[in-house]
């Protein structure tokens, strides 16, 4: 290091120079990058694809699209993003070069200035001894071994990491189908109203009424609420929309002269319009006690209808439609079982036609068909006396079934804890693993409960515990692992309306439109509880921060007030 | 020369997977029956510069780099290579092509139906055989990712040899992932998430912007982060150097043991002397050895695991996974609206159940994949392990064999050197 080039680098000024040009260096890259933050938070800020401003009047213009005045706010709201934005976007360019030619005399000025104020390096004061040694081997088998546990947990975190996004997502779900997405009564959202009451005003956003009547429940995607309503001549559609309660549309259902068939005993506690709407976000599918079955999108636009015949059914037909994948399917449970009348039908989705059909073993039931994936398959879940049978979705050929219903079934299945949970009144809870092949009734019940069984409301299922509803208002609780009760109480009023779970509290309506929040737990506590005003036999859907209820006459929409 | 041999079988081994014919890389999607597919086009051939330029640029630089870092033993000549190579696959070439990039190119083309270009394949192997003759001296002075973090190293604080050691797993990981990704047809990831390109070309999206930066931060203090802790092709480098014929040397003559060269290098790449270890210390060094190659099976089979865990997750950066998951959570309500994915895919009317057939089978490769990968980490660590209980006895300071990037500081640091440089006329030190 003793040459002319160092004694250079050593000189006085030269070290001040050097130092000198990196500090000044350093403010200049220091500002830039300020600058550039500043200039970017406005770029991202005028960007028109993002604005939300825009967004807004956007879809405002698609509600009402003859709004001139909606439209010249748009023109100059997007003319004056789009120069900020470009402007911003100029200078972003301008910065990244100023960064560029800043950096670039840092890098060389404090180089430098480093060489020319760096101590001459010392020769090691003797070779690595053989502590020195081990002690390095140790540190470095240790931190290998921190360095592969890190990785182990970032592959383990990975799946975690994606599983919660899911979830995430999910929570961003809507209420697509009879008790929710999966059929199971449970919301992910925890900014629902705990209590509302409609007489003195309380936490009610609207109320409508919905002019046929009906013992559908609603349906919910975004800003549209779905519901259905017949009489024994008319059935519509509806939809709402979820801020304001204005009807968007209605739309008469008619699949040609075999819609004009009525059933002949329709009960007045089933409806004309017993089933729930479902939707896939960019339909609607609905399904009327006189079998009709129609396809209608977003905006009321009929995509197909057909009759599935009328429904030999003493109470009325009142299970719901699900969509799975691009299918709808219809679980028509009619007549005696040894009448053959019963089946399953999957339609396509986008013309109706049949998909598959497979006739069922059962006479006249009620429940809505759940979709799940179990031992590693999909299947469709059904319920009716005497069976509990799984479907395959794809061609709906019979996967397994379980021989443990009796009389008549209202509630629909569910499936928790690796469980379907399948009940009637006639008959036990019984919890069932759906991991075998053809008729497992001798082999795959986990448990059965006999005691306080609903035979209308479906069962509640989450957090290792399962809750039962009879529609006198007995509820009980069991641990879903053993069958066991873990308490039961007498809520002393009448129920149709299935059990719900949102923000940790059991949302359970009574058939006088009185609510009932119970505590989700191993004790039962009632946490709060409000007034319909009118009755009620339908289950409610839950969307963010809202709660919409058909009672006897109106839909609700139930949201926190000042919120 | 039988490590020459060896190297030069490997390398041409890997050549010959990635060398086939030029035909369609993707098959052309499916619109409809009524969409009629345009006529394919190609873009006229680049004018300025012959195709085979960049391939006489590459070789051209590495022996110069070799010639000064080798014969000349010239930092300054190093550096000036360095910043040639900065400037043209830098800036002027916008990093691209590049050998790190091109182990993904050769991965995917395992696959016959995927084309790979010559010039490609020339710029994975090139490196590879120099390495092999020559050492890292690719590193030293052609990489223009190397070079960047060179010029802007300021203050170098050094790393424990320990830590750096272990770090070298990180690398080995993206490499990895690297390859599966790859090979499934999942995405190039290294090209993705370089973090110097955006950089290279002054354009890019902010996350990227600001990752090259922060590297360029830590390169002030650190030498060369991307390269030690993060570059995968650096990890095949470091192999090949292994076997390398001729490599740096701190000094040609007699080590006198000042320790001087181990201030010059800001890598960690010098090796202190070990004679004086003692015999009872090798006992225990032996057990030592004995249990880690006993764990070592272990280590691979749980690192295998591992790997097959995050398959699912690993998955998803498929595009036809990702679109089959978006698909099902849609169609089972758990997602709102619609992405342009899902829309284009359901113009198609293609049917879900054959989208969902074919996710299941990338599903399944890439599992397969992030398996051998999650092995293949956990089987280099268990290698960590036993070599750190294995040690070859030094009686001078040494240059790490994989690990030296040949860049020459070193020679201006030791007085043995300077001495001889003397004796022979020449100049003094360089920047």
């Amino acid at each position: 290091m003793n040459t002319r080039a160092d004694e250079l680098l050593k000189h006085r000024a030269w070290r001040q120079a050097t130092l000198g040009t990196a500090m000044v260096a350093g403010a200049f890259v220091l500002f830039v990058v300020a600058q550039l933050a500043v200039t970017w938070g406005l770029n991202r800020r005028s960007d028109p694809n993002e604005h939300p401003r825009l967004a807004g009047l956007r879809a405002e213009l698609a509600k009402q699209p003859g709004a001139e005045g909606i439209k010249q706010e748009i023109r100059h709201l997007d003319l004056s993003l789009r120069t900020e934005f470009f402007r911003s976007d100029e200078q972003l360019r301008t910065g990244a070069w100023l960064l560029l030619a800043g950096l670039v005399a840092f890098a060389i000025s404090a180089t430098l200035s480093a060489r020319a104020w760096a101590k001459p390096p010392m020769p090691a004061k003797r070779p690595a001894g053989s502590n020195e040694l081990q002690r390095t081997a140790l540190a470095g088998r240790c931190a290998v071994g921190a360095v592969a546990l890190l990785l182990a947990a970032a592959a383990l975190a990975v799946p975690a990491w994606t599983m919660k996004s899911a979830q995430q997502e999910k929570a961003e779900g809507v209420w697509t189908r009879f008790r929710g997405p999966r059929g199971g009564g449970i919301s992910p959202y925890d900014n629902v109203p705990s209590t509302f009451d409609v007489r003195a005003g309380l936490n009610v956003r609207w109320k409508k009424v919905v002019p046929l009547s009906g013992k559908s429940s609603p349906a919910v995607w975004n800003d549209r609420v779905f519901i259905t309503g017949a009489s024994k001549h008319m059935r519509e559609v509806y939809c709402f929309d979820a801020l304001s309660g204005r009807m968007l549309w209605r739309r008469p259902v008619s699949a040609g002269p075999a819609s004009a068939k009525v059933p002949e005993n329709v009960m007045e506690d089933t409806s004309y319009a017993a089933p729930t709407a479902a939707t896939d976000g960019k339909n609607v599918c609905a399904v009327f006690a006189n079998g009709d079955v129609v396809c209608l999108d977003f905006f009321g636009k009929e995509i197909w209808t057909r009759n599935l015949g009328t429904p030999d059914n003493f109470y009325g037909h009142a299970s719901s439609p699900i969509i799975f994948r691009d299918r709808v399917i219809v679980q028509m449970d009619q007549a005696d079982e040894e009448d053959g009348k019963s089946f399953i039908i999957a339609l396509d989705k986008t013309d109706g036609k049949t998909v598959w059909k497979t006739d069922r073993s059962a006479g006249s039931a009620w429940p809505t068909p759940i979709a799940i994936t179990a031992a590693g398959r999909e299947q469709i879940i059904t319920c009716a006396n005497p069976w509990a049978i799984a479907y395959d979705p794809g061609d709906g050929r019979e996967i397994w079934r379980l021989k443990c219903l009796a009389g008549d079934g209202g509630p629909s299945p569910v499936f928790a804890g690796g469980f379907v949970l399948a009940v009637n009144a006639g008959s036990p809870l019984t919890a069932i693993r759906p991991d075998g092949r053809g008729d497992v009734t001798k082999t795959h019940v986990a448990w059965q409960y006999d005691d306080g069984l609903p035979d209308t409301c479906s069962p509640l299922a989450a957090g290792g515990l399962v809750w039962l509803l009879t529609s006198d208002g007995i509820f009980t609780c069991l641990d879903i692992r053993s069958g066991k009760k873990v308490w039961e109480t007498d809520l002393d009023t009448s129920f149709y309306s299935s059990p719900s779970l949102a923000a940790g509290g059991i949302y359970l309506l009574s058939r006088k439109g009185g609510l009932i929040v119970a505590a989700a737990g191993r004790e039962y506590r009632k946490l709060a509880d409000g007034d319909l005003g009118e009755g009620c036999d339908t289950s409610p859907a839950f969307a963010d921060g809202r709660i919409y209820i058909r009672g006897k006459t109106h839909l609700f929409c139930i949201k926190e007030q000042g919120d | 020369m039988m490590r020459l041999v060896a190297g030069v079988l490997v390398v041409a081994a890997l050549a010959g997977t990635a060398a086939g014919e030029e035909k369609f890389r993707y098959p052309p999607p499916e619109l409809g029956p009524d969409y009629v597919q345009p006529r394919t086009s190609f873009p006229a051939v680049r004018e300025t510069l012959p195709a085979g330029a960049d391939i006489a640029l590459l070789v051209t630089a590495i022996l110069l780099a070799s010639y000064f870092a080798l014969k000349l033993r010239s930092r300054l000549g190093v550096w000036c290579v360095g910043a040639a190579s900065l400037a043209y696959f830098g800036f002027i070439r916008g990093g691209c092509v590049c050998p790190i990039g091109s182990i993904q190119n050769v991965a995917a083309a395992m696959d016959p139906r995927v084309a790979i270009s010559m010039v490609v394949v020339a710029f994975f192997v090139i490196p590879l055989i120099a390495t092999l003759l020559f050492g890292r001296t690719f590193c030293a002075a052609v990489c223009p990712l190397g070079a960047i973090q060179d010029v802007v190293l300021v203050h170098p604080v050094r790393v424990p040899a320990w830590l750096t050691g272990a770090l070298g797993l990180l690398p080995v990981a993206y490499l990895s992932l690297a390859v599966v990704f790859a090979v499934t047809g999942a995405g190039y990831i290294i090209c993705r998430y370089d973090p110097f390109v955006s950089l290279f070309r002054l354009s890019g999206s902010a996350n990227m912007l600001i990752l090259g930066s922060s590297f360029l931060l830590i390169s002030l203090f650190v030498g060369r982060p991307y390269c030690r802790f993060l570059c995968p092709y650096g990890v095949l480098l470091g192999w090949m150097s292994r076997l390398s014929q001729w490599r740096v040397t701190i000094t040609p003559d007699e080590c006198v043991q000042c320790g001087l060269c181990e201030n010059a290098c800001p890598f960690g790449a010098i090796r202190k002397p070990n004679a004086d270890q003692l015999p009872r210390e090798r006992g225990a060094g032996r057990a030592t050895l004995i249990w880690t190659l006993i764990l070592a099976p272990v280590l691979v089979i749980a690192g295998g695991w591992l790997g097959r865990q995050a398959g699912p997750a690993m998955a998803r950066m498929h595009a036809t996974v990702w679109l089959a998951e978006r698909i099902e959570m849609e169609e089972d309500g758990r997602v709102k609206g619609t992405t342009d994915a899902s829309d284009a895919f359901r113009e198609t009317g293609r049917l879900t159940e054959a989208l969902y057939a074919d996710a299941s089978v990338y599903r399944s490769r890439i599992v397969f994949g992030g398996t051998l990968a999650g092995a293949f980490v956990a089987l280099i660590a268990a290698l960590k392990l036993i070599a750190l209980s294995v040690r070859r006895t030094r009686t001078d300071y040494e240059a790490d064999r994989g690990t030296c990037l040949a860049c020459g500081r070193c020679f201006d640091y030791c007085p043995v050197e300077l001495r001889r440089r003397k004796q022979r006329g020449k100049g003094g030190p360089i920047p």
